[in-house]
């Protein structure tokens, strides 16, 4: 009992897009007409981007109690270079973690994707509440119970035990966007890979995998960005200073006695957090925003 | 900042989940078999290559990691340090006591220290203290919070002293004496109003957090204290900052307040930016925390004194943290080698005072760093003088330095709005220690 299959074929990914937004470029209106399209768009770029460029800028400024007091210069970043096990080494830990995550996430929803999309079998919706239940339950609830469950399995305080969570976590949206990312392929499109003599397993790879690759790309962007950036679930898995991630080692550098935040660390960290994220962003976003609207046309 | 509402009410929850655990662990009493220093092992315990864990808060991390390089470098035991966050370091310890995974050593803020060794966290040292032939001269505000029905757990790791600060330029340009900072709470007053009068842009007497209940605490405890009266009795449960010497630090903060001579930006401060307009120069004379001594001199020329009580006097909080023994370490007597060794002339000399750190012994005060720079001695002595006090209470967290805590509604009215509340507010002071 596959989802209906589309009576007309889905569009090819990329041949209509451009039509969908008609394009004023070449040849369009005069100039005039398209200003408020900019000073909208301007503005809101300016929105968004200035609270990083701001905190790029106050990271090598000059500020009283931080470790750039006079002049400009890259004080916060020795400070940052400086802490601890040093930015390098929490950085790799950061990596390590998150590219795990995305490779545990990518593979569990692309096969339970594609079983919940294409097969049936007994229990097959009740399983698919049940993966969307870890949803359901405020994740730092689960926190402590996995924290002596994962000491039983020897499993604590390693980067992989804080993958396996992180994944676990990841699981409800990932499968959620996988099924619905194979239910938007045409039935058609695989029936006919089987009936050429491919297996089920041959079918996924030869045809179905490229098929939903902007459902990966978005599947894959998030447990990433997650993984990247989370701070609670390291925070109470990982006690050894050697294997804390970058948000953790930024969150103790910033804290100084009586409360005080040495901001200039801080806007340091960030910085060095957030350019990975960008970077990725800005290399995978013609994919990811596929990947929203494969969801989207399949209503 | 770079939290969201979502992982702060995050941690609340796993806070209030931990919390649970120590509860229960509480319940169940000290009923594991906690580990002792066996007294065979002499009084510096064993030095046989163990590797030990040491955990401790995020502000400290300077001062611990200074410790331990020192310790490593020149023991067979290697010491682990572990860093974290300030606000979860509660959570990760409720946590780990729960599941028996405590490392072999962890500070802790002093404050917090009758609580956990009420729960039975640290290992008994008393007998080991005792054995110390530096015993008697040890910080006895952080000893007194480390006690409980008579045993010692905890010894002083770093010191967190609050001194008078004072910026010696605008002072200058005020016409007051760049040497010489205020002596009595009047004093304070006519100083802070004095380079108030300068009337410069953006700059102003004085400056406090009117939002942090730590700070007040940090800052204004001493000035009772100093005027020889008590902010609680004895056991903790009740408040005293009704009293006539409290009563007057108020008086001066609000006269400072109408006057126009405190921060505006002192009204909403949680704690984070509280000493920011001093290190940028704008600030004539505030309570500040010691530590921050050499940071501060880098943009300002900063003057150290006691902070006084109404009549004089001199007087300081003993913060920072106490370290103990967990009750899960498996070598205790290696764990012990390194607290002995924190008390020694060479940790605390050779390592913390050459950094500019206040020994926790008083027969080190004056030592060959703090000769070099008398603002050092002051701090150090003031650190060991008859009216500085470590406060301690089981509720102290609830009662004062919690957001919204009865302390905060209390002081907040006393400077900004009905003075009138005093008594009632303070009742709800000693509602919240007696819980």
């Amino acid at each position: 009992m596959s989802a209906p299959a589309p009576a007309r074929p889905a569009p090819p990914p990329s041949s209509r897009r451009p039509d969908a937004v008609p394009s004023r470029g070449r040849g369009g209106p005069s100039p005039w007409s398209r200003t408020p399209t900019y000073v909208l768009t301007g503005g809101l770029v300016i929105i968004f981007l200035f609270p990083l460029i701001w905190a790029g800028v106050a990271s090598v400024s000059p500020q009283a109690g931080t470790a750039q007091s006079e002049g400009w210069g890259l004080g916060n970043y020795e400070t940052l270079v400086g802490y601890q096990a040093g930015v390098g080494r929490y950085l790799l830990n950061s990596t390590v973690v998150s590219g795990l995550v995305v490779v545990l996430t990518l593979g569990v929803s692309l096969l339970g994707g594609y079983a919940f999309a294409r097969f049936s079998f007994p229990g097959k919706d009740l399983l698919f509440l049940l993966v969307l239940a870890i949803l359901m339950v405020p994740y730092a609830t689960l926190l402590i119970p996995l924290y002596v469950l994962l000491a039983q399995l020897g499993l604590q305080n390693s980067l992989v035990g804080l993958a396996l969570v992180l994944t676990m976590f990841q699981l409800p949206f990932a499968t959620f966007m996988m099924r619905i990312s194979f239910e938007a392929i045409p039935a058609e499109l695989e029936e006919s890979a089987l009936v050429d003599g491919c297996s089920t397993f041959g079918a996924l790879r030869r045809v179905l995998v490229p098929a939903v690759k902007p459902g990966l790309v978005t599947v894959g962007l998030f447990a990433f960005l997650a993984a990247w950036n989370d701070f609670i679930t390291p925070l109470v898995l990982i006690t050894d200073s050697n294997l804390m991630p970058l948000p953790l080692a930024v969150a103790n550098m910033r804290q100084q006695v009586m409360g005080i935040v040495d901001y200039g660390a801080t806007q340091a960290g960030v910085t060095v957090l957030a350019l990975p994220c960008v970077l990725l962003f800005l290399a995978l976003q013609r994919h990811y925003v596929r990947g929203f609207m494969s969801g989207a046309l399949k209503g | 900042m770079t939290t969201t509402p979502r992982t702060r009410r995050a941690r609340r929850l796993v806070a209030l989940l931990a919390t649970g655990a120590l509860a229960g662990l509480t319940a169940c009493g000290s009923g594991g078999t906690a580990p002792t220093v066996s007294s065979d092992a002499g009084p510096e315990g064993v030095d046989d290559g163990t590797t030990l864990t040491l955990w401790t808060r995020a502000p400290l991390e300077a001062q611990a990691q200074l410790l331990v390089d020192a310790y490593n470098e020149s023991h067979e035991n290697q010491v682990e340090l572990t860093i974290t966050p300030n606000d979860d370091y509660v959570t990760r310890v409720g946590a780990a006591a729960g599941s028996g995974d405590l490392p072999d050593l962890f500070a802790a803020d002093i404050v917090y220290v009758p609580n956990w060794t009420e729960a039975g966290l640290f290992a008994d040292i008393t007998d080991k203290i005792a054995e110390l032939p530096e015993a008697g001269s040890i910080n006895q505000g952080h000893l007194d919070a480390g006690t409980y029905e008579d045993q010692q757990y905890v010894l002083p790791f770093v010191l967190d002293l609050s001194v008078m600060f004072w910026n010696k330029d605008l002072y200058r340009q005020a016409g007051l004496d760049p040497e010489q900072g205020p002596t009595t709470l009047a004093e304070y007053e006519e100083q802070a109003l004095a380079v108030q009068a300068l009337d410069q842009e953006g700059v102003y007497g004085t400056a406090f957090g009117g939002n942090c209940g730590g700070c007040g605490v940090f800052t204004w405890f001493p000035m009772v204290w100093a005027s020889g009266e008590q902010v609680m009795d004895e056991a903790g449960t009740e408040s005293l900052l009704d009293g006539d010497a409290a009563t007057e630090v108020y008086d001066t903060f609000r006269t400072l307040q109408e006057a126009g001579a405190v921060t505006p930006a002192s009204r909403d401060e949680t704690g984070a930016t509280w000493v920011a307009d001093f290190q940028e120069g704008r600030v004539g004379v505030m309570p500040y925390p010691a530590t921050l001594l050499q940071g501060t001199s880098e943009t300002v020329d900063v003057g150290v004194t006691p902070i006084p009580g109404v009549d004089g006097g001199a007087s300081t909080f003993v913060g920072g943290d106490g370290i103990g023994i967990s009750k899960d370490s498996e070598a205790p007597d290696a764990a012990w080698n390194f607290l002995s060794w924190l008390m020694s002339d060479e940790a605390q000399v050779e390592v913390l005072a050459a950094n500019d750190v206040t020994p926790a012994r008083t027969d080190l005060a004056d030592n060959e760093f703090a000769q070099e720079d008398p603002r050092v001695q002051v701090i150090n002595e003031v650190a060991g003088a008859a009216d500085s006090r470590t406060p301690f209470a089981p509720n102290f967290q609830q009662a004062f330095n919690a957001p919204g805590s009865p302390w905060v509604t209390l002081f907040r009215n006393q400077v900004y709005g009905d003075a009138g509340t005093l008594e009632q507010d303070n009742e709800a002071i000693t509602e919240a220690l007696s819980q």
